[in-house]
């Protein structure tokens, strides 16, 4: 069967009225969390993770990435009108997103930013549907030994590619691959790292680390913080969302090139929606007619990098999929909602489940049409939300967490140990250390270590099979690149985006 | 002049290297298996070691900086623990209203502004939301209302 065909099919998949429906429910829920700060869709994805224990694996699957490009929609709208990114790829927009809504032009950000997610979303598409085919081909043959070192490089280039402290990034992957072992090990038996309760025989659920770490520390590092009357008292009318020609004319071509950048960068490994957005917004430095009034409140400012992390946020799928390597924490969600099902992500994914991957792809234009209709008549309605307090929301949030908890094996044990896991995430974040790259390792634990004990076994007990097959040591020497990379780029004084960002 | 070190680090990448020796530690408990077939201990040793590794690094990085201590907000940990506790005891018992109730209670003395009322509306409100989305929607057996007694 050809692309277009397959395409086909995704779409009567994705075209039920179950899909719709949840389709729906995914971008606006999304396009909800992305408008508010304080709260993201990691946090958002891991609260309605026992929610999709109940769906098809396909729909939740479609559900779930809706909450994740909705969230990018929406953050967007926070950032240009309060300076506050809803979430974290799109800080870039604030730089002249806000400057915009200053000069009583934010209806316009608004409207640029929606049509390049779209552009981009659409763009990323066609890219996912052209790339990941293929790809899947080639990884079907991958041995063990290849496999083992994408995880390591994946997890590896999580940490470093988003330029923050990258030892402490490694502490929390390991941390995470560590947590990922505990309870029974598939292979020989042994329990480990039970310590003596029957409780951890099983090891920690998956949604229980998710919603504990994010969801529940999120909302501790939140209380407290300053009152938020912080909003413009601008009015966003439907008219004022309308662009000038001028406007129109200058957001093309950064659209077109965001789109590009964001969906080659979504690809790689580790790569997610923020890298996307700094390097369409350092391309648009370099390459703009008028990038000596970036930062200024320029629509270029704004288009390249939203139309950068949505297609980001979409082409990340790739890898997930077709490698079973997730290129982000909100990516190792996903896989971990696949792997509740009993569906392995990898190179057969494509061949046994088609309705799963070409429904996605399927689901994305709708999401994106969707998001495009929620947008841009309802704009009115998003910046009312924005008023609402936190503190009606985070008790909100808290019970939905406790009961999504409890509903997973009714257990009341499972809605402490919550708790727990949020304060220690809630520490995690005062000693800055980042938790998100933890999920990444406690979804690839296992998975890794099966690997490498395969690699030994075919190889006779030989580590050499790691540098000795040309494919796994280009694997391997890319892995070391990339943690010299920063070490070298510090030592030089300062890493690229932060360059790209203070030109 | 006293040497410059970054408490928060010092702190962080302590914590790293005691979770690595006691990661390391329990691993050496577990069979090691041989190098063709590796037992279920040798994985998590490795992760170990490089736990303290890692920790290690991160207190030698700590050094000619001066770091902020972290404000620890104990009441917003000390009621949303209460609000967690409340909910796991009352939900099996006392059924979902209660748990709920409770817990936004519990959770909402965090912040500073406090009123029974407001509070007591948003319980409600959020019961009838849960039962929609738990109970109805999605015909999970929950308990609304029970009398323990």
């Amino acid at each position: 069967m050809d692309t277009l065909t397959l395409l086909l099919h995704g779409f009567a998949t994705a075209m039920t009225w179950e899909a719709l429906f949840f389709c729906f429910v995914g971008v606006t829920i999304g396009m909800l969390i992305g408008v508010l700060p304080g709260i993201g869709p990691l946090a958002t994805i891991s609260m309605l993770l026992p929610l999709t224990y109940y769906l098809e694996p396909s729909t939740a699957l479609i559900m779930l990435a809706g909450i994740y490009y909705g969230s990018q929609y929406g953050g967007s709208t926070a950032s240009i009108l309060l300076n506050l990114p809803g979430e974290a790829g799109a800080a870039v927009t604030c730089l002249d997103g806000y400057p915009m809504s200053r000069k009583g032009r934010a209806g316009v950000a608004l409207f640029v930013t929606t049509i390049g997610s779209f552009v981009g979303g659409c763009t990323a598409i066609i890219v996912m549907a052209l790339l990941a085919p293929p790809l899947g081909k080639v990884a079907v043959m991958l041995g063990s030994a290849e496999y083992f070192a994408v995880m390591l490089l994946g997890l590896i280039a999580a940490v470093t590619l988003i330029g923050k402290s990258v030892l402490k990034g490694l502490v929390m992957i390991v941390l995470g691959l560590l947590l990922g072992l505990m309870g029974t090990d598939v292979i020989s038996g042994q329990i480990r790292f039970a310590f003596g309760t029957p409780y951890l025989y099983d090891g920690l659920d998956l949604a229980l680390v998710a919603m504990g770490l994010f969801g529940v520390s999120e909302i501790l590092a939140s209380i407290g913080s300053p009152a938020s009357n912080w909003l413009s008292q601008q009015k966003i009318t439907l008219r004022s969302l309308l662009p000038t020609r001028e406007d129109v004319r200058r957001s093309v071509a950064p659209t077109v090139r965001g789109s590009l950048i964001g969906s080659i960068i979504g690809v790689l490994p580790g790569a997610g929606t923020t890298v996307a957005a700094f390097m369409a917004y350092a391309a648009e430095k370099r390459v703009s007619r008028y990038k000596d009034q970036l930062g200024t409140g320029i629509v270029e400012g704004v288009a390249s990098p939203e139309s950068a992390n949505n297609a980001a946020a979409q082409t990340n799928f790739i890898p997930t999929l077709t490698l079973g390597v997730p290129g982000g924490a909100t990516m190792a969600l996903m896989l971990g909602a696949l792997l509740i099902h009993g569906i392995v992500p990898g190179p057969t994914l494509i061949i046994n489940h088609p309705d799963i991957f070409w429904g996605l792809i399927a689901s994305f234009w709708i999401g994106n049409l969707m998001l495009l209709i929620l947008n841009l008549p309802m704009i009115g309605l998003w910046v009312r939300i924005l008023k609402i307090p936190y503190s009606i929301l985070y008790p909100g949030i808290l019970v939905f967490i406790a009961l999504g908890v409890y509903t997973l094996n009714y257990s009341f044990v499972d809605v402490i140990m919550v708790g727990v896991l949020g304060i220690v995430g809630y520490g995690m974040n005062l000693l800055r250390f980042e938790p998100a790259p933890l999920l990444l390792g406690y979804i690839l634990g296992p998975m890794m270590e099966a690997n490498l004990r395969r690699s030994l076994l075919i190889s006779g007990g030989d580590v050499s099979i790691f540098w000795t097959r040309p494919l796994s040591a280009t694997l391997m020497l890319l892995c070391i690149a990339l943690i010299l990379y920063p070490i070298v780029m510090s030592l030089l004084g300062r890493t690229r985006v932060q360059a790209a960002l203070e030109e | 002049m006293p040497r410059q070190y970054d408490s928060v680090d010092v702190i962080g990448g302590l914590i790293t290297v005691t979770l690595g020796l006691v990661a390391s530690y329990i691993s050496l408990g577990y069979p090691m298996g041989s190098t063709v077939s590796i037992g279920p201990g040798v994985f998590p040793l490795i992760l170990g070691l490089l736990l303290i590794g890692l920790g290690l690094g991160i207190v030698l990085g700590a050094r000619g900086r001066e770091g902020e201590a972290p404000a620890f907000n104990l009441r917003a940990v000390v009621c949303m623990m209460a609000g967690m506790v409340a909910f796991a005891l009352l939900i099996g018992t006392a059924g979902l209203v209660p748990a709920i109730v409770a817990c936004v209670f519990f959770s909402r003395l965090a912040e500073p502004e406090f009123r029974l009322l407001p509070v007591l509306v948003l319980g409600l409100g959020l019961s009838l939301l849960c039962w929609a989305v738990f109970a109805f929607a999605l015909g999970l057996p929950l308990r609304i209302l029970e009398w323990p007694f």
